[in-house]
């Protein structure tokens, strides 16, 4: 090789030696290795364990579960209670509603055949959710809530149950005072109308809580179902002095009643993503 | 193998707060003095709470990420508990299995026969004696036969009959399995148990195998017979317990040395060894 070549290189060498020094970090010390060790040890057990424990699987022993068997298995549960309840408060209703005059026992003179029926039912329904919505045993709401179900739902079905039974409850009333008024032969029931007024409100009453209770808790999901009812009221007040017909005051139950039945569903869709119970009650 | 890292969780007063945690297969037993976090780090384990702070992994699943697959594996029974009293017992058990996502009636019938709850099957729950509902609040955590189950002062209320046969069940369920046990009474465990975990006002004081938790002390139990006056001298921080006898006090004591010439060594329990890190030592002799 050129020997002027290698002086050139020689010379570049050391001219770049002290920047290249500057420039190249210097090599960790014993403590820093130590520190970083230790920082990384958490890491390193997780994939020791990992090495060592397989994976959990779901349970063998449990099976999909399903909304059907909890309305089922809550149902159980809860039905002597809400059926004695439910029983005792629409033979009550039934017994009041004379036959003969069917649009005397009104709140807003007699627009509302049968009128305690939209007002008592809503409220049956209310105060069986609060009885019903969860134990009272925090024992028991701990092991209840340890379920492969979203916990959520298993306080929709529930819920649910006790909607269901009670409006099963008012259908069959309503059947009964309608066949007391036709057997009586002196006016007749609009039943259709009839059963869509009670209906309504106690669907968008429930809708409501419902819809409240899986986002803002049982409390408010009260104090709303109470604001639906009042409201209520004030509508019927409305209609009345306007001298709405029976058909637009169906329309407005039938609105009510989608807008329960939507509610109810959202609730559901809800329920199915919450990781915890509605309240706060149970967590995670 | 449940790992807990980092964990911090207030408890009142206290905080509950665990570096590193690492718990086994088999018994482990979860000790303590009350109001110490064993309710709570139970809780945290049966998935009842999220840790404030740091994570739980049960074998590598977490809570927020499989709470379903993981609550399929878990068994808990509270330290606490109103069964539903107006169900029948079997009714109620069959109603717990079905919120488990459980439907083979064969299991409820195996567990009603493994705790000897047959006879009552039929009974209605408020009928019954507090150490038969205690029984069936174990039978419902099984319910699913969960790999880890979570058991919170489990035989109170139980006589000695229910207590062994609830522990030798115990012991053999633990095997390839995780069970813990927060206890207050931990010498009838002794044949049962793996491991032990001590909790020190939220912080753990010590983990690890039984054979550890007595080999480790750094003090020996004695015990026999002293006279009053010994006994009067003695002092009462070391005694782990003693009786009244005509001819003296029978004693069993800690301390480093030979504390009164009459007393002979003993080999120690699990309880000895709670006694003496629980309430540490004084000279044995005031």
């Amino acid at each position: 090789m050129n020997p002027s070549i290698d002086r050139e290189l020689a010379q570049l060498e050391k001219e770049l030696a002290e920047p290249l020094r500057q420039a190249v970090l210097p090599p960790p010390s014993p403590s820093e290795t130590a520190a970083l060790i230790a920082a990384l040890q958490p890491d390193f057990d997780k994939l020791k364990a990992k090495a060592v424990s397989p994976s959990l699987d779901f349970n063998p022993q449990v099976e999909t579960p399903s909304l059907r068997r909890l309305l089922w298995s809550q149902f159980r549960l809860n039905r002597k209670s809400l059926i004695l309840t439910g029983s005792a408060v629409f033979l009550m209703l039934i017994l009041l509603i004379d036959p003969e005059r069917p649009y005397r026992i009104m709140l807003f003179g007699d627009t509302i055949p049968g009128g305690l029926f939209p007002i008592i039912t809503p409220l049956m329904l209310l105060a069986s959710m609060l009885f019903s919505y969860r134990s009272w045993d925090r024992g028991m709401r701990a092991i209840e809530s340890i379920t492969p179900y979203p916990p959520a739902l298993v306080v929709y079905s529930r819920m649910l149950m006790v909607i269901a039974l009670m409006l099963s409850w008012a259908l069959i009333s309503s059947v009964v005072v309608g066949l007391r008024v036709s057997w009586a032969g002196e006016t007749t029931l609009p039943f259709i109308p009839f059963l869509l007024e009670w209906l309504g409100i106690s669907m968008l009453t429930a809708g409501a809580a419902m819809y409240v209770l899986f986002r803002k808790g049982m409390s408010l999901a009260c104090a709303v179902a109470a604001a639906a009812y009042v409201l209520w009221f004030v509508l019927e007040e409305y209609t009345r002095t306007h001298e709405w017909t029976m058909n637009a005051n169906a329309a407005v139950d039938g609105g009510m009643l989608l807008a329960g039945g939507i509610l109810l569903l959202r609730s559901y869709y809800r329920s199915l993503r919450m990781s915890g119970g509605p309240d706060g009650g149970e967590r995670p | 193998m449940i790992m807990l890292e980092n964990i911090r969780h207030p408890m009142g007063e206290l905080t509950l707060e665990i570096g590193k945690l690492r718990i086994p297969p088999g018994l482990t037993l979860l000790v303590g003095a009350n109001g110490a976090g064993k309710t709570t780090l139970l809780e945290l384990l049966a998935t009842l709470q999220l840790p404030r702070r740091g994570e739980i992994l049960y074998r590598q699943r977490s809570a927020a990420e499989d709470l379903p697959l993981l609550r399929s594996q878990i068994g808990y029974v509270p330290a606490e508990i109103e069964l539903y009293e107006e169900m029948k017992v079997y009714r109620l058990l069959a109603y717990l299995a079905e919120l488990k996502g459980v439907y083979h009636r064969e299991r409820i019938d195996a567990l009603l026969s493994d705790f000897r709850l047959i006879p009552y099957r039929n009974h209605k729950i408020k009928l019954l004696s507090l150490g038969i509902r205690r029984r069936i609040a174990l039978a419902q955590a099984l319910l699913a036969a969960p790999y880890f189950l979570f058991l919170d002062e489990p035989l109170n209320a139980m006589d000695t009959a229910e207590r062994k046969m609830a522990i030798s069940y115990l012991s053999r369920y633990a095997g390839g399995r995780t069970v813990i046990a927060a206890v207050h009474e931990m010498n009838e465990w002794d044949e049962a148990a793996d491991h032990v975990i001590w909790l020190n006002r939220g912080k753990i004081g010590f983990e690890g195998g039984t054979r550890r938790w007595n080999d480790e002390l750094p003090l020996e139990v004695w015990e026999g017979l002293i006279t009053r006056e010994q006994f009067e001298n003695c002092s009462q921080r070391n005694m782990i317990h003693f009786r009244e006898m005509a001819e003296g006090i029978y004693v069993r004591l800690i301390g480093g040395n030979r504390p009164f010439p009459g007393l002979t060594l003993a080999e120690p329990t699990l309880e000895d060894a709670y006694f003496v890190r629980q309430y540490g030592r004084d000279s044995v002799v005031r």
